[in-house]
Formats: structure tokens, sequence, C-alpha cells
């Protein structure tokens, strides 16, 4: 019994091989020394992609005699656990710069706690702020990497 | 006369206070990573990558011999004490070494593991050096078409390995698609960078590995929802005798042999052959019908097993530039970054590197075992921290770690990236493994196909002209052949004689 969502995943396969494909095209005209250019590789790679992708499909239908079966329910809770997850690490991407390291991994750590639960927010917070400090005094301090402070420059 | 040398480099930079501490902490650092379930040894690599950039790269490549040594025995402590195996190469330690526990015997289990791991350890890092060099030599011979058909057998290998085949070859070829992105290395024009000044170069290997090896693990977990019992260590009994030892040490020869060539080949690794190394021994045995119920050899086995292949995963690394492994993978992207090339001109270029890994891996192994008497007590309160602050530190981990690279957001950016291409190709049971040597060769790769094209003036009989090379390539279809008929063909004349 097969899954839907890996018919959907070796579409996605064969739409990507082919959009690496198209772009490629255009790399055939770049003036190389070697005498294949730059864009012959990644079409082959984008093939074999495509190529792999199809059978599998092929394979799903053949095999769909013994029925196509919906994806086992996942729990809501974990499909809403993982998105808030990738928002909470987009927006640390956005927000680090202008809040500052220290206080920016400090709220990541307490959303991605908090998203995941079972644990007291008074134990969230002490642990995401005193883990926060232990890597900026390890990479900041030890390992000398330069890491944004915004407001709290005077550290 | 010249190896012997050799070997004192590398006794001269790994017997120093800095090399033994560098090795212990590696070792340290592997162990608690191996102990977390969900947490193995490539993953911890890939977590320390970030701190490697400021060591000197003999430090930094003889510390992950010692993740990658205490990562594999770090694995067996929950497997005895919980039944979960820390590590997916210690599962087959859970059969006999859970019952131990249950019997009142931790220590002898946790002591046997010990024992066991250390040997397989030390005797795989011998063979290494007796394999290796020959091995090295031979590929001295090696031109551009032979190092891209090793390649292509390599990744080849660990997609005909995989569930299926197919799904190990995209994940093969969309690695060294991902490769491709950034400057071509003949033409020197921008490939896939779409106008962004931070695909110039292409994505950086440490945002790669971080991404997809942890923050896609973590994950994983949190969507396997996987609960982890609390560890509890009582020694109710004492460490295993001499004598119990020595009645194991036929089991724990046979072990760290299967481990050794079982972890030579590309994509095998550990958690096949400590499977591998459990049912010969069982075979073997005057008293197979006992293996399950709590025996000694049930545990030397696998985990000789599992420490024999560090070395044996190390040897096409080492002599072929091509890892064998997860972490040999990490390991390659660490000589890498550090502009070093591993191969057969390694041997003669900077010899002081493979021989300062041998007697690494060698003294990894001798450091586990005190490590490993004096920490386990201290290592069982790391295993329980609860699993929500585990990710949560690993995500900031992961994060800051990128950072560092090149104080760029855009690394974080791509660490999210890959960790949610990881996360996916794990849950649809795709081999990482094939995406990360994808990538990690994407560079070899390439340029040796278009060298050896450019050798021939566009013909590409070179790579079946060449013997080496044709060998190469009618392995890597066989495999692939092979694993086409063990999937489809023999499941279903199976499922109708049944």
């Amino acid at each position: 019994m097969l899954k839907k969502s890996e018919i959907i995943l070796n579409v996605i396969w064969v739409v990507f091989a082919a959009s690496v494909y198209i772009i490629s095209i255009p790399y055939a005209y770049i003036k190389t020394l070697d005498p294949i250019g730059p864009h012959v590789f990644p079409q082959l790679m984008s093939n074999i992609i495509l190529i792999c992708a199809t059978i599998n499909l092929i394979l799903i239908l053949l095999k769909r005699k013994t029925g196509i079966q919906k994806d086992k329910k996942i729990k809501i809770k974990i499909i809403i656990e993982l998105v808030l997850i990738i928002i909470a690490g987009g927006l640390y991407i956005y927000i680090m710069p202008w809040l500052g390291y220290f206080l920016s991994t400090a709220l990541l750590m307490i959303c991605l706690i908090e998203i995941q639960g079972g644990i007291k927010p008074w134990l969230n917070v002490f642990v995401s702020m005193g883990f926060s400090i232990f890597l900026y005094l390890v990479f900041s301090r030890i390992l000398s990497v330069l890491l944004p402070h915004s407001f709290l420059k005077f550290i | 006369m010249e190896i012997i040398q050799n070997i004192a480099l590398g006794i001269n930079v790994v017997f120093s206070l800095k090399g033994i501490l560098t090795v212990a902490i590696g070792v340290i650092a592997g162990t608690i990573g191996g102990a977390i379930p969900g947490i193995n040894a490539a993953m911890t690599m890939a977590l320390l990558l970030p701190f490697t950039l400021t060591m000197e790269p003999l430090m930094a490549i003889i510390m992950y011999c010692g993740v990658y040594c205490g990562g594999q025995y770090g694995g067996s402590i929950p497997a005895i004490l919980i039944g979960t195996p820390g590590t997916p190469s210690s599962a087959a330690t859970v059969m006999d070494g859970y019952p131990l526990h249950l019997q009142g015997k931790t220590g002898k289990a946790l002591g046997m593991s010990l024992y066991s791991s250390v040997t397989g350890g030390l005797i795989s890092a011998i063979l290494l050096m007796i394999f290796v060099i020959p091995l090295a030599r031979g590929a001295l011979a090696f031109g551009p078409a032979e190092y891209f058909s090793l390649a292509l057998m390599g990744l080849t290998l660990i997609a005909s390995l995989s569930e299926n085949v197919f799904k190990g070859l995209i994940a093969g070829a969309l690695g060294l698609i991902i490769a491709t992105v950034g400057l071509d290395p003949f033409a020197g024009k921008v490939r896939y960078g779409f106008g962004n000044v931070n695909l110039i170069e292409g994505f950086e290997i440490i945002p790669f590995y971080m991404g997809i090896f942890a923050l896609s693990q973590v994950m994983y977990l949190i969507y396997e929802q996987r609960k982890r019992a609390k560890t509890e260590y009582k020694v109710l009994s004492k460490y295993p005798t001499f004598g119990e030892y020595k009645s194991c040490f036929p089991t724990t020869i046979l072990g760290s042999l299967i481990g050794v060539f079982v972890g030579a080949l590309p994509g095998a690794g550990a958690s096949i052959a400590c499977w591998i190394g459990y049912n010969e021994a069982k075979r073997w045995s005057k008293h197979p019908e006992k293996f399950g119920t709590g025996i000694m050899e049930g545990i030397a086995a696998p985990e000789s097993a599992n420490n024999g292949s560090t070395g044996g995963a190390m040897v096409p690394l080492l002599a072929l530039g091509i890892p064998g492994s997860n972490s040999t993978a990490i390991m390659l992207g660490v000589l890498i970054i550090f502009g070093i090339r591993p191969g057969p001109l390694l041997f003669i270029d900077t010899p002081v590197i493979p021989y300062s890994i041998f007697v690494a891996l060698f003294v990894a192994s001798v450091l586990m075992l005190f490590i490993a008497f004096l920490l386990t007590k201290a290592l069982i309160k790391i295993v329980n921290i609860p699993d929500a602050i585990m990710n949560a530190g690993i995500a900031a981990l992961v994060f800051v770690g990128a950072y560092s690279i090149n104080n760029s957001m855009f690394d974080i950016f791509a660490v999210l990236l890959f960790g949610i291409l990881g996360f996916i190709l794990k849950i649809y049971k795709y081999p990482i493994t094939a995406t990360a040597l994808g990538f990690v060769l994407g560079y070899l790769v390439e340029t040796n196909f278009r060298r050896a094209l450019a050798m021939s003036h566009g013909s590409w009989l070179i790579f079946i002209q060449r013997p080496i090379s044709l060998v190469l390539i009618i392995v890597a279809i066989a495999s692939v052949i092979f694993a086409i008929y063990r999937n489809y063909f023999k499941k279903s004349k199976d499922a109708k004689s049944a």
C-alpha cells in the first residue's frame, strides 16, 4: 500500500528536474576550455532524477490494484509543531540583526521549547537564557566570532 | 622505513598534551552524542563543525577521530539501560544487552560492550593502516576517468543498499545538482545564482551538513514524537572478569573483522556491520539458542563490529577520497574546509595527516576505556535532559554555528533550507548519505568528468576504454541491477510463491 504523498513528492522531483534542465540550457552558450560546457553535468543529473521519479510513479500506478492509500493520519498537533518550528527559524533570521544575537536566540529557544511543550515556563526561560549566554560566551569570547549585539552593544 | 618514519610523525602529533586532550574531548563529545537516542556520531560531528574553524587542521581531524570512535560506542549505553539504541549501529546490542540489564547484570553488559568496542577499534586502526597504504599506492594510477567512475560507483553502491534504489539515485543526483550551484570550475561563470551574491561561491559545506544531519534530525525526532525513557544507572554487578572477556575474545575478533570489511563498503556502515556481526556470531556459536536471552557474546559481536567499522570506513576515504559512511562524509568535508583533498597524493604530499589519523584512532579506542569508566554516570545525567530542551538547544547551536562561518544570515537560511530538505528525505526514506556524498563529491565528480572528456576530445568512450574505469562502471551498473532485482523481481516472486 503506497502513500498519496509519495506520488506528490515524485511529481515535485519531475518538475524540479525539468526546471533544472531548462535553466541549464543557456549555459550551453558559455565558452569553456572543455568540450562539453557547464550545462551537461547538471542536465545529466536532472535526467537521472527525471527518469527515477518517473519509474517510481509508474511503479506506484502498477501497484494501483492494491489501492492507493491515504497517508496515515499524522496528528495535527505534530504538523502545527513542525510548521511553527520552521516559522520560528525563519523569523529568527529576520529579527537577529535588529534584536541582537542574545535576545533573538533566547526568544527562539523559548518558542521552540514552548511549541514542544512539557516544560514549566520559568524553567523554559531560565534554560533558554542560560544556554544563550553560554553559546554567546563560547562563540563570541572563546571563538572570537562577531555576533550582532544591536542595542546591547555595551556587553 | 618510510612507513615507520611516518608513524613516528603521527605519534609526535597525537602524543602531545594538546593532541591527547583533543582526542579525549572528541571521545567525550562523541560518547555523549552517541548515548542520546536520536543523536549519532554524524550529527555530533555536524554540530562541532563551527568549532573546527578555529582549530589547527590536524587537531580538528584527530578530534573527529575521537568523536567517531566515541559516537560508535556511546550508542550501547541506552541500548543496554533502556532497550533503545542511542545510534542505529547499536540496535543489535539491545538483543542481549537489555535482557542482561533486566537480569541485574548491568555492569557485565556495559563492561563487555566497552571492552569489545575498544578491541574492535584497536583492530580496525591496525587493519586500516595495513590496507590503506597499498590501496593508496594503487590509486596513484587513477586518472580523471577513474576518479569519476569511482565516485559514481560509491554513489550507486549507497543507492543500491538503500530501501529503494531509485530513491537512492534521486538522493545522490540531488546532492550533485546542489553542488553545481555557484562558479563553474572551467568557465568561471555562476550557475543557478539568480543574481544572489551569496550564491556566487555556492552553498557552504558547514550549513549544508548542519542542516541535513543535525536540524533535520531534530525535526524528525519531533515528527516521530519519540519519548525517551528515563535512563537509570545502578551498577548491581561488577564489570566482566578477564576470564569472561577471554571467553568472548574469538567472537570479538570475528565481529571486528566483519566491521572492518563491511565498513569499507560505501553506504554499508556500522548499522549493517553490527547485525552481520551478531548473526555470524550466533551462527558460529556453540549455543546459538542462547542469543537473545542475555549472553555476553551477543554484546561482544555487534559492539566490536560497530567500532571495527570506524577503521574500515576510513579506508576508501583516505586511499580514494570516497567516504564510506555519514561520519566519514563529514570528515571529508572537514578536510576540504582546510584545503586538504584525501586520496593517494595525501600519503605523498602530507603523510602526517593520514598517519596521525591511524594513531588517533588507536589512541581514541584506548581513551574510550578510561573515559567510559570515569564518566558513565555523568553521561547518563546528560542523556536524561528533556527532549524539548535538547531539541531547542541543538537548533540554537546549529543556527549560531552556521552564522559563525561568514557572519552571514544567508548561512542560517541555508541551514533551515537543508534542514527541511533532509527532514523530507528522512520521512520518505531517501538515503541522506547519498545526498551528502553527492554534495561533497560534486566538485570532484564534475571536474574529473569534464577533464576526462577534455583528454579524449569529447569522446565518452574514455570511461570504458580505460580498464579500471570500465571495472568500476560495471560494478556501479551491476549494483543497481542487482538492487532492482532484489527490490522488485525477487520480492514479487517470493510473494507469489507464498
